[in-house]
């Protein structure tokens, strides 16, 4: 997608108003305590969606849990990946699901988006499924747009997001790479 | 939950969204059309493992026969109401200010559930493991019904003052936060407002709702209607239970009381409810018995009509004499069974009142149409082996005969009787009780027998 300034604009003002609608119950994060935090930082393309619902003695019925396939690269390091990452909620058909706060909007979950997503391993995210849980779930998950000039920007969040206002993906690479050397 | 509830929030999301983009003094979000008035309980499955969750063991007048995080959520969910919660105590972040949203919203504290129950069941309860950073959540459209889960992963605090430990969360602000989810808000960016980003701090912060978000909630469910039934005192004399207020309707008023005890998760409505009652005094007083299975907990009067206004600010009563019930709480370990690999629990219904004696005692996850014995103790501090599992409670143990069957889902029940005890087993107000059950098991081999955990508890008056 290419967007001229005046769509850029608007897709800024968008995006100011969406970090508000999905902010909640999550830790505050910033590009370093993300990347601390994280086991890795990929820009890749949701090229696969799938909601499970657990049923678990413990934790309860009617847990349901999304998983999203990316395909694509380290921030880190420029390696191929190819990964699903988890978060809680999702439909599995128009009568079995439930929304959660912290879910990344339906539009951000889009087949063909392309991502920058953390995630980190977690061996119990609820009902002993374990996954690559989405950091902070929405708060893990940044979509891209590419400018007229062929620049790929990624959107930032706001306040309290290891992306808080929008950056160039070259950019956003360099200070990755820059926390994630070992010191 | 259905997917066009969800795509109709989602819809009012985006739409609020550009409503957000002009203005700068409002930025709550609405994500539904609100709970109406038979969505309004709430009810806790108090499975929080950090003993800092439930070290509150002092008493609140205004929050009666509750304590730890059952009294702390209480509180956040109060907070929410249209006026002030009994004289609004209770609270050292707001002294004398619970009960701020001025809205026809008011919720129904129902006591405890027996579990976490499902997605639109309106419970609070822990989970288990954590997931990247997020601390609760709320599983929504809350039309009809909603659930709140706390991840076990952060340290969970009860208050009840604003010193709540180094490296702990606020149950209570973090509460506020995830029940105004619950009642169709989505978040702010109004800093400082509790529905807004990032948690604040440890949570304490968040306990007391801002001027957005009771625009917000106000917006939901309208500024509090000059007719909206109110409660402004209840008094309680022996077993007469006197309301008074304004705009009672003459007749065919509604009362609605805590349920005493852990009520099933998937009941359709947890609350005890007195209905076709008449007011007095011109729609100023309702008098009414005790019903038996109403414990402390707040009281609400619900006039007939569909609308938001039909429903009374939400009033604390105590009113069982003497003391609040404790609630029972589960200890030892659960052995795994045949059946299960988490192994027999133990739970109960009614209350843990020596007057009402009416405490059942369910024993759940062992095998279908087996044998099963419940018995109790004073003391439980051992750890015994016991056919294939693990005793808890030192002798001497009282058995309460007969034995029961299971049921095919695998459930027991034993009625306790107080009139008629073992010999030397009789309870008073102030005995504890330690009762579990132990059951056959012959597809387990071993012993061929095996035993639940232990549920524990002080008789109350």
């Amino acid at each position: 997608m290419k967007l001229s300034l005046p769509r850029f604009l608007v897709a800024g003002a968008a995006l100011a108003a969406s970090a508000s609608l999905a902010w909640a119950s999550i830790q505050r994060f910033d590009l370093a305590s993300m990347l601390q935090a994280s086991d890795n930082a990929i820009v890749g393309t949701i090229t696969h969606k799938e909601t499970i619902r657990i049923d678990h003695p413990v934790d309860g019925k009617e847990l349901y849990f999304t998983s999203l396939t990316l395909e694509g690269k380290s921030l880190k390091d420029g390696t191929n990946v190819t990964i699903d990452v988890c978060f809680g909620g999702g439909f599995i058909d128009a009568t079995h699901g439930v929304h959660n706060s912290e879910a990344p909007s339906d539009d951000d979950q889009k087949l063909g988006n392309k991502v920058v997503a953390f995630y980190r391993w977690e061996p119990n995210m609820g009902g002993e499924h374990a996954g690559n849980a989405l950091m902070a779930w929405h708060g893990g998950l940044y979509r891209t747009f590419e400018t007229r000039g062929g620049k790929t920007i990624v959107q930032g969040r706001g306040d309290g997001y290891a992306i808080p206002v929008n950056v160039e993906l070259g950019e956003l690479t360099t200070q990755v790479k820059a926390l994630a050397k070992p010191k | 939950m259905k997917l066009w509830n969800w795509i109709s929030c989602s819809a009012a999301l985006a739409g609020a969204a550009w409503v957000l983009l002009p203005t700068r003094g409002e930025a709550w979000v609405v994500i539904g059309t609100g709970l109406n008035t038979t969505q309004r309980d709430f009810r806790i499955y108090n499975n929080f493992t950090d003993s800092t969750a439930n070290d509150n063991v002092t008493p609140d007048p205004n929050f009666p026969g509750s304590l730890g995080a059952v009294m702390a959520i209480w509180k956040a969910c109060a907070e929410w109401g249209s006026r002030l919660h009994g004289n609004g105590n209770g609270d050292p972040s707001q002294p004398g200010d619970i009960g701020s949203g001025g809205a026809n919203f008011d919720a129904a504290f129902a006591g405890e559930a027996n579990g976490v129950g499902s997605a639109d069941d309106n419970i609070l309860s822990e989970i288990s493991g954590s997931s990247g950073g997020v601390l609760a959540y709320t599983e929504l459209p809350s039309e009809d019904g909603w659930r709140i889960r706390f991840y076990s992963t952060w340290q969970w605090a009860d208050g009840p003052g604003t010193g709540i430990g180094s490296g702990t969360i606020d149950i209570q602000g973090v509460t506020t936060h995830e029940f105004g989810h619950a009642l169709c808000l989505g978040h702010t960016s109004v800093p400082g407002a509790t529905m807004g980003a990032t948690i604040i701090g440890n949570g304490v912060a968040m306990r007391s709702i801002e001027a957005d978000d009771i625009g917000g909630v106000q917006a939901i469910y309208g500024v509090a209607s000059a007719n909206k039934p109110v409660i402004t005192g209840v008094t309680v004399n022996g077993s007469t239970i006197t309301i008074t207020g304004a705009h009672f309707a003459p007749t065919g008023n509604e009362i609605w009381f805590r349920t005493s005890g852990q009520t099933l998760d998937t009941i359709l409505n947890p609350l005890t409810v007195l209905a076709g009652q008449v007011s007095t005094a011109g729609g100023t007083q309702l008098s009414v018995g005790t019903p038996p299975l109403a414990d402390d907990g707040d009281i609400l009067v619900k006039v007939p009509g569909l609308g938001f206004d039909t429903l009374s600010n939400a009033w604390p009563a105590d009113i069982n004499a003497g003391p609040g019930c404790n609630t029972p709480g589960n200890t030892c370990v659960q052995s795994p069974n045949s059946v299960s690999p988490f192994g027999a629990g133990m739970g109960y219904t009614g209350s843990t009142s020596i007057a009402q004696n009416n405490t059942t005692l369910l024993c759940y996850d062992i095998p279908p149409l087996k044998l099963t014995i419940f018995y109790y103790g004073r003391t439980a501090n051992g750890s015994y082996p016991f056919g294939n599992g693990t005793r808890c409670i030192d002798g001497p143990l009282y058995r309460l005969l007969p034995a029961v069957t299971s049921d095919n889902s695998g459930t027991a029940t034993r009625v306790i009787d107080l009139n008629n005890m073992p010999p030397g087993g009789s309870m008073i107000p102030g005995s504890t009780m330690h009762a579990s059950a132990y059951y056959r098991d012959p597809a387990a081999g071993g012993a061929f027998f095996n035993t639940a955990d232990v549920l524990s508890w002080i008789w109350c008056p």
